[in-house]
């Protein structure tokens, strides 16, 4: 199977403050609210294996 | 009907010459297409037209399809599945390949006891048509086991619905975990380079193995430009024989696809989302809910706009969802040039060309 593309991911702030719950990531062209600490969706479980595969780096929240 | 046949599934219910019981497949006859009817597939993996049923890409494969619903099908059905070759791939290698992929959640998998001496075994039917005939794999995974196994069909007659049943044995070594990631994965073979072929295909459930994938399989339906392979009236059950497809109203598949998938689309017009309030004077906030999700899902957003209560003037929102719960999130964003007052209500919209996705598919 071909991986999923994702070409970028950012911590998205949490609007009330306290822990960051999200992740914004384009995955194969498409902007995605991926929930956080959840692996049985594939998205975020995707997400973190790249990035202990070293190649996506979730950059901070702005 | 034979004795042996009734015999042989005790399980299922015999009723006036049909055998009926639960199909574990979810839009077998394939009448659900919330994402779209028809997209040109290739590169990447993913849902992209038929609820519950993925495209898979492997390798380094060249093919372009179409990938559709279409509306034939054998009798008693209305909508089928169809690729339709448009850039051909006629000299696979390597894990060249496509294939189309189910998922079946894991605790709806329960009653057929693997990793116990009672596993049970289960048959998959399905109506095809191609115009590639020859030999065709199809590739069953237990994930939680890390274990396969393959059966094979062939498309007799070109350009003809044909009712393929293919049973497999149970395993009675490995349980499927009791929760809602992937309990079982099927992947039918399309077009498979010959890293996927080089093995035994697998009577009984072994480690999962590259070469035994799809060995034996002969056909490639991405062979040439305007090839085509349909399939519909997808079923799997518990037994070792068939039974009779057991036909739904699209309401009901609707509802059970909406566990993994579901869009908010406002059609030509501008639909309404729901009832939110100007958290600030110039950021606006609602409470998204929709049904509920296997997990908390990813979800996407466009063309999102405000519209004042009473003012009737309109704002477009900077879309963002937050804190994503398997029945509910927050969509929230700011709004440029609005003037409001802090704590009124307003009405989310979604714009003729914006929509809400939730995603939470296997």
């Amino acid at each position: 199977m071909n991986e999923m593309n994702i070409t970028s991911a950012e911590y998205m702030a949490n609007p009330n403050g306290g822990a960051v719950k999200t992740v914004k990531a384009t995955i194969d062209g498409q902007e995605l609210f991926v929930p956080l600490g959840d692996l049985a969706n594939r998205h975020y479980f995707e997400i973190m294996r790249q990035v202990e595969a070293g190649t996506v780096i979730i950059q901070e929240a702005t | 009907m034979s004795k042996a046949r009734q015999l042989a599934d005790l399980g299922n219910q015999v009723d006036d010459g049909t055998i009926t019981g639960s199909n574990m497949i979810i839009n077998g006859a394939m009448t659900v297409a919330q994402r779209s009817i028809s997209e040109s597939v290739s590169t990447s993996d993913g849902y992209k037209t038929l609820d519950r049923f993925q495209y898979n890409e492997m390798g380094n494969y060249a093919g372009v399809h179409t990938m559709s619903q279409d509306t034939t099908g054998p009798s008693g059905f209305a909508n089928s599945l169809k690729f339709l070759t448009t850039t051909a791939d006629s000299s696979l290698s390597g894990a060249d390949g496509f294939s189309l992929r189910y998922r079946v959640e894991a605790q709806d998998l329960q009653r057929l006891g693997y990793g116990t001496s009672d596993a049970k075994s289960c048959t998959l039917s399905f109506y095809v048509k191609s115009n590639v005939t020859g030999t065709y794999t199809i590739n069953i995974q237990q994930p939680d086991a890390t274990k396969m196994l393959g059966v094979s069909y062939t498309v007799d007659a070109a350009n003809t619905w044909e009712l393929k049943t293919l049973t497999f044995v149970g395993n009675t070594s490995n349980v499927i975990n009791n929760d809602t990631g992937i309990g079982m994965q099927i992947q039918w073979g399309l077009a498979t380079g010959p890293n996927w072929t080089s093995g035994t295909l697998r009577s009984t459930w072994t480690n999962t193995s590259n070469g035994d994938y799809h060995a034996g399989q002969t056909a490639n339906v991405g062979s040439a430009v305007n090839n085509y392979w349909q399939i519909t009236g997808v079923c799997l059950n518990v037994g070792d024989s068939a039974i009779d497809f057991p036909h739904e109203s699209y309401g009901e598949t609707l509802a059970k696809c909406q566990r993994y998938y579901e869009v908010f689309h406002a059609g030509s017009q501008t639909g309404y989302l729901a009832i939110g309030n100007w958290w600030t004077s110039n950021q606006a906030r609602c409470v998204l809910q929709y049904t509920e999700k296997r997990t908390n899902p990813s979800i996407s957003a466009s063309d999102v706009i405000c519209y004042q209560s009473g003012s009737g003037t309109e704002y477009s929102l900077s879309e963002t969802i937050d804190d994503a719960h398997s029945t509910h999130a927050l969509l929230y964003g700011g709004v440029s040039g609005a003037s409001t007052t802090q704590g009124h209500s307003l009405q989310m919209r979604v714009n003729a060309n914006g929509s809400i996705q939730i995603d939470a598919e296997l």
